[in-house]
């Protein structure tokens, strides 16, 4: 059974619910404004105006890649954090974020700037930086340390070779710079496609994998007496985080503090005896709430509460932090 | 691994070609750059001064810009070898512990509000409407605050190494949003200064920075050799600490305090140069081996190397463009540290 747990049913429905009027809601909202009513309708049947190409092809794939990236980065940072038993554990510590970032501005700069040729260099160039980053740590069999340590040094280089690129090459950086920074503004149907082949698939082997997962939140000793090849296993799922967050990364930016804090934030809202229950109840439920509040803080933005140019990235990171430092806190007294 | 040179006569060994290096550096500093000033102006500025464009380009640029580049090495090191001893920790340094940051969004905040307060349409730049004088306490504030949650969030009857720096990797992260949230704010045509500014750059940096901190890199050797005694017993567990007198719960903090001091300061005038914290130490330890001392000695002088030599490269790798200070200590330093970690089989200890 999915849900054997009501907590965990009700925490699903809500954040379905919840999913669901972010998406109407932010389908009406804007300068050209209409009810949310009226934008479903329109997305129903087009009927040529304005608002109908403003709410089909500019609010909806904006949208829908919110809830994608959201999705594909909370996936990958449980992932992470349970693999390498770091419960602060990103997919932006392995250094794929800022090895996007740098393909993606280097690209840019010296090759073209076309969308669809940025997009694939920067799932490349965050499949690099974490490659670099697990050669790394390799020879101590991936210890949660090391592999910290060393995600941490490829990150801090690419960011450093990043700015350098940029710095000199000035004339690129009022492009970059939104990019760099993470959001959805501007984000179209051409993200969209790029995207979705590569967070549905994703999505889809961590959750009919989810069991073996299971095996590795354990030692190497017990996982191994358990059957599972630990080793590669680990590889293997690292792997999958990797490719998310990549593509993520290629299409929005870097989305700060998902992958860390809707782990957390679920198994919190869930409880901890759900969550112990293993990785087939928290994978879908985490892609869910990942898709929930990155979208969530999409709509937010845009509601104009904030100064409408703030990019999502800014918000959930500070947003994401703040949280973590609640759960620190808490952790230290549990 | 064993230390590349122990004993007394390889520590003598090592400081000499530190200094040498140094010197190096200074020389290449001085007489290289975008502009057109070179060995002869040099000459002419120490024998006999023309007041030439190219001799006052040396003295009134360069000269002082090495200066704070050395400072700001010495600050970034000493900070770093405290923190790694206080906190027992192999990962600690100010960028990691969250103090660059919390030191960044304070000196962020004082530029935003000195700009809009004094000159509401004019170019910002760190501390250029705030008395330079001020801004190290003001980061001072904000490096005490961060570097104070953070050591509250990890505080669990003892110090958790990994999660102390994962504490500090979060809120300086939060810190980084905050800084680029207020710099979007300031209006988009800032992003290159928010973006030289976060990477950390010395472009601009002369005598007042220099004098601006020069009674914190003071303070902060004498400081340093003070606590020397009480920092190498606290290598060894609290408990004997104790027994060998010492009052651990009065000088830990005191010797954080020192380092944080040290930290936001350096990043008071630079911003978060990243690295160097970490990368010194380590580097220290394997060249000089375990004596604190002598870390501290070879440390402070290869901090001052790495940010001078950094910066000068910076100046003149893509002229007439800059590539930042920081940016530069981070590719060097980080495969430096990488094939460290290598070499000694992933070990920290």
């Amino acid at each position: 059974m999915m849900f054997p747990y009501p907590r965990s049913t009700l925490v699903a429905a809500l954040s379905a619910t919840l999913l669901t009027a972010a998406m109407i809601h932010t389908l009406g909202q804007g300068s050209f404004d209409t009810t949310p009513w009226r934008a479903l309708e329109l997305l129903v049947a087009d009927d040529g105006s304005q608002t109908a190409f403003v709410v089909r092809d500019l609010r909806l794939p904006r949208a829908l890649v919110a809830a994608l990236v959201g999705a594909a980065l909370a996936m990958a940072g449980l992932i992470v954090q349970t693999v390498m038993r770091n419960p602060l554990g990103d997919p932006g510590l392995m250094g794929v974020t800022a090895g996007a970032a740098f393909a993606v501005a280097t690209v840019f700069i010296y090759i073209a700037g076309n969308t669809l040729i940025l997009m694939p260099a920067g799932v490349v160039g965050g499949v690099i930086a974490a490659a670099i980053t697990l050669l790394l740590a390799r020879q101590s069999g991936f210890a949660p340390l090391q592999l910290t340590l060393a995600g941490m040094a490829v990150s801090i280089f690419f960011v450093a070779a990043t700015s350098a690129v940029i710095l000199i090459n000035r004339t690129a950086l009022q492009t970059l710079y939104f990019w760099l920074i993470g959001g959805f503004i501007n984000r179209t149907w051409t993200e969209f496609i790029f995207l979705w082949p590569w967070v549905l698939a994703g999505l889809a082997s961590g959750v009919a994998l989810a069991r073996r997962l299971d095996l590795l939140q354990f030692d190497d000793d017990v996982s191994r007496a358990l059957g599972a090849k630990a080793a590669q296993w680990r590889v293997g799922f690292l792997g999958l985080a990797v490719i998310l967050t990549a593509a993520s990364v290629a299409a929005a930016g870097p989305i700060g503090f998902i992958g860390f804090a809707v782990p957390h934030l679920t198994r919190w809202l869930i409880g901890a005896e759900a969550a112990a229950g293993g990785h087939g109840l928290l994978m879908p439920m985490v892609a869910l709430n990942g898709a929930t509040l990155t979208l969530g803080t999409d709509a937010l933005v845009r509601s104009g509460i904030f100064d409408k140019q703030l990019p999502a990235g800014v918000l959930t990171s500070f947003m994401g932090g703040l949280l973590l430092l609640v759960f620190l806190r808490r952790m230290r007294r549990a | 691994m064993r230390p590349l040179l122990e004993d007394r006569l390889g520590f003598a060994a090592a400081m000499l070609l530190v200094l040498t290096l140094l010197g190096v550096v200074l020389l290449a500093g001085t007489i290289l750059g975008a502009a057109n000033a070179g060995w002869s102006e040099m000459v002419a500025l120490l024998t006999a001064p023309q007041g030439s464009v190219g001799e006052r380009i040396i003295a009134i640029y360069r000269l002082p810009r090495l200066i704070v580049a050395m400072q700001v090495g010495v600050h970034f090191a000493l900070a770093g070898l405290i923190f790694q001893v206080v906190l027992r920790n192999p990962l600690a340094d100010p960028t990691v512990l969250g103090i660059s940051g919390g030191a960044s969004v304070a000196v962020v905040i004082a530029m935003t509000w000195g700009v809009n307060l004094f000159m509401p349409e004019a170019p910002t730049q760190t501390g250029q409407y705030l008395p330079m004088d001020l801004v190290p306490f003001i980061a001072l504030a904000g490096g005490l605050l961060a570097g104070g949650l953070v050591l509250w969030l990890s505080w669990n009857g003892d110090l958790d190494p990994t999660r102390t720096a994962l504490s500090g990797v979060a809120l300086g992260a939060v810190a980084s949003a905050a800084v680029m949230a207020m710099v979007l704010a300031m209006g988009n045509s800032q992003a290159e200064v928010a973006l030289i500014w976060l990477a950390g750059s010395l472009y601009g940096r002369g005598y007042e920075e220099a004098l601006a901190i020069l009674p914190w890199t003071g303070a902060g050797l004498v400081a340093a050799a003070l606590i020397l005694r009480p920092l190498g017993a606290s290598r060894f567990d609290a408990d004997i600490a104790r027994s060998i007198g010492l009052e651990t719960r009065l000088w830990r903090p005191l010797a954080l305090a020192i380092a944080v001091a040290l930290a936001a300061s350096a990043v008071s005038v630079v911003g978060p140069v990243g690295f160097v914290g970490l990368v010194v130490p380590h580097t220290a330890r394997l060249v000089v081996g375990s004596s604190l001392p002598r870390q501290m000695a070879f440390g402070a002088l290869f901090g001052a190397l790495l940010v001078a030599a950094s910066d000068v490269l910076g100046r003149i790798v893509a002229v007439p463009v800059e590539v930042p200070v920081g940016a530069v200590t981070s590719l060097i330093g980080v495969p430096v540290f990488l094939i460290l970690l290598q070499q000694r089989g992933g070990s920290l200890k």
